[in-house]
């Protein structure tokens, strides 16, 4: 055997993570290892507390301590505005902005039958019961301009539409600073596709 | 020269030098090449086509060959990496075995390997390319869909977008099939795939009726002005607006679900290649295959130079034993009068009346280059 059980558990668990190759998650159990025992126990404590007392707010279902979220129990933020996101760390992205005011709604994922990930596996109808009371004036679909990102918007859209609720999509387009000459191709032909006059 | 009117249509594309890092059997390689014709010598299996492969693969992001990433790292390397010198910028490719490939213009990286297509056009020409008349329909789509991505960043987007929307509506099938998802959820694959769709369709059917008034042309130079070349392209339905196209993709729902994948669409599409009205495909000697596939790689090069205003760099993998001594001729000039174009062969004798003061030859022997 390679490694010891305890450490080729640790490194099978490391493994499991996004983003972490079998090399990585070596080097990580090693490092853990190497740390003073009271280091370790803090990150175990961490990791277990955050399960434990991080849940999904009822209403926007991204990751809150109370049942209720930070953001949609703030007074200050218009509820009639939903900012729908594919997973929970895009809720961060669109805050680090700091200018919407409006509420959001995290899909946790989005369309991909390879994957067999169906409407029904995402936050959806969640969503709808938000809509129900007739208050919610617009509805961004904030996806990511890929096929599945696309095709869930689109799924949405359908879906919304009938309601009577008016539903955007982000744009797409240069980013801003970017240079011309380094734009990838597909970026810049959605950039002329959605020019706009001014 | 009938090639008068073509020349100087266009920039031509220059590889001045080439490095190679770990590339198949090039451990560490800069080589520096001719402006217009490079003749590769050597022995079989020695490296020739390596070098066309590596050009090939700089210039479209794949092996003219169709190998896979890992077969071209050298054995033992934990990646390969090719690097073109263009006069005016340089080019980079990284193959590692494992992770994502990338591309570099200059110092910087490129947001998408694939936008490094259409920067260093080339056109390659190998034995292989008979599948073009004689191979599976699949040849034919695989032809048009790599040229056509070369000059238009709206059909690769077109095109990536379809291949991974026609996925994602088979697996969908199989689980409308097995009763874990509803048919209704096919709808929003079914628009996403008739879009796209219908771009390929409107974008291949336009650019091989102009590549057949192409070919014919050379045709006609190749072969003598009775016989008729022409590229048709043959839809597998009748859908040719997106809106077409949804509707048959419903129409097809009910035996798309049993047989658990997409039966009409630009997937299923091919090209029909006629010679004086026959199908080149089930009516072609050999020798009419290879003048129709010399015809096409030359109009393919018409094309470039005419509707794109640039000249590719041609690449002619051992083709020469193949060709008579006039379409020899013919090819050279040709290419001569065009642009960069490289040449690889086991000796000079097929080729040395066609040298001039601009040509280089390089002797290629077990993974070394030497310039003649």
């Amino acid at each position: 055997m390679l490694f010891a059980k305890p450490l080729a558990t640790l490194i099978s668990q490391l493994e499991k993570l996004p983003g972490v190759g079998p090399k990585s998650a070596q080097r990580l159990a090693y490092h853990i290892l190497g740390q003073p025992e009271e280091d370790v126990r803090r990150l175990a404590d961490a990791i277990r507390d955050a399960r434990d007392r991080m849940t999904l707010c009822e209403r926007c279902q991204g990751f809150s301590e109370a049942s209720i979220c930070a953001i949609c129990s703030d007074p200050k933020r218009d509820p009639s505005l939903i900012c729908v996101v594919a997973e929970a760390k895009d809720v961060t992205a669109i805050e680090r902005m700091n200018e919407f005011r409006g509420t959001y709604h995290v899909l946790h994922g989005v369309l991909s039958p390879m994957d067999g990930v169906g409407p029904e596996r995402l936050k959806i109808r969640e969503l709808l019961a938000r809509l129900e009371s007739g208050s919610v004036a617009e509805v961004i679909l904030a996806t990511n301009p890929t096929v599945e990102g696309d095709a869930t918007a689109l799924y949405l859209a359908q879906l919304l539409r009938p309601i009577g609720v008016k539903v955007t999509r982000l744009a797409h387009g240069m980013p801003i600073g970017g240079d011309l000459d380094f734009a990838d191709q597909a970026t810049l032909l959605s950039a002329f596709e959605y020019r706009r006059e001014i | 020269m009938f090639l008068e009117s073509f020349r100087r249509c266009g920039e031509a594309i220059r590889f001045e030098t080439l490095r190679l890092r770990q590339f198949r059997n090039y451990s560490n390689l800069e080589v520096e090449f001719g402006e217009e014709l490079n003749l590769l010598i050597g022995p079989n299996a020695q490296g020739k086509s390596n070098l066309l492969e590596a050009i090939s693969v700089i210039s479209t992001t794949r092996s003219f060959r169709g190998a896979k990433d890992k077969a071209m790292i050298q054995v033992g390397a934990e990646s390969s990496s090719i690097a073109a010198n263009l006069g005016d910028s340089e080019i980079g490719i990284t193959i590692p075995k494992t992770g994502r490939r990338f591309a570099t213009i200059g110092e910087s990286q490129l947001p998408r390997i694939q936008d490094l297509l259409g920067r260093a056009p080339t056109i390659a020409f190998a034995s292989v390319d008979l599948e073009l008349i004689v191979g599976e329909p699949s040849w034919r789509r695989r032809f048009v869909d790599l040229e056509i991505s070369q000059f238009s960043a709206k059909y690769l987007r077109s095109f990536s977008e379809y291949k991974r929307s026609l996925e994602h509506r088979n697996a969908l099938l199989k689980r409308v099939r097995d009763g874990s998802e509803q048919a209704r959820n096919l709808e929003v694959w079914d628009k996403k795939l008739s879009l796209s769709g219908a771009t390929l369709r409107e974008m291949r059917s336009g650019y091989l009726s102009e590549l057949s008034v192409l070919a014919n042309t050379r045709h006609m130079q190749l072969a003598g002005d009775n016989e008729r070349l022409s590229l048709q392209y043959q839809l597998n339905d009748d859908a040719v607006t997106a809106n077409d196209l949804i509707a048959e993709l419903e129409r097809k729902r009910p035996n798309d679900i049993v047989i658990g994948a997409t039966t009409c669409g630009p997937h299923r599409d091919d090209i029909e290649i006629l010679v004086d009205g026959k199908s080149a495909f089930s009516f072609a000697s050999q020798g009419q295959s290879r003048t129709a596939v010399l015809a096409i790689k030359l109009a393919q090069m018409d094309y470039w130079t005419t509707r794109e205003g640039r000249v590719p760099a041609l690449l002619l993998d051992d083709i020469f034993s193949d060709l008579d001594v006039t379409r020899r001729q013919h090819v050279l000039e040709v290419s001569r009068e065009l642009g960069q174009v490289f040449v690889t062969a086991t000796d000079l004798a097929a080729v040395d009346s066609y040298l001039s003061d601009n040509s280089k030859i390089f002797y290629i022997s077990n993974g070394t280059v030497r310039a003649a």
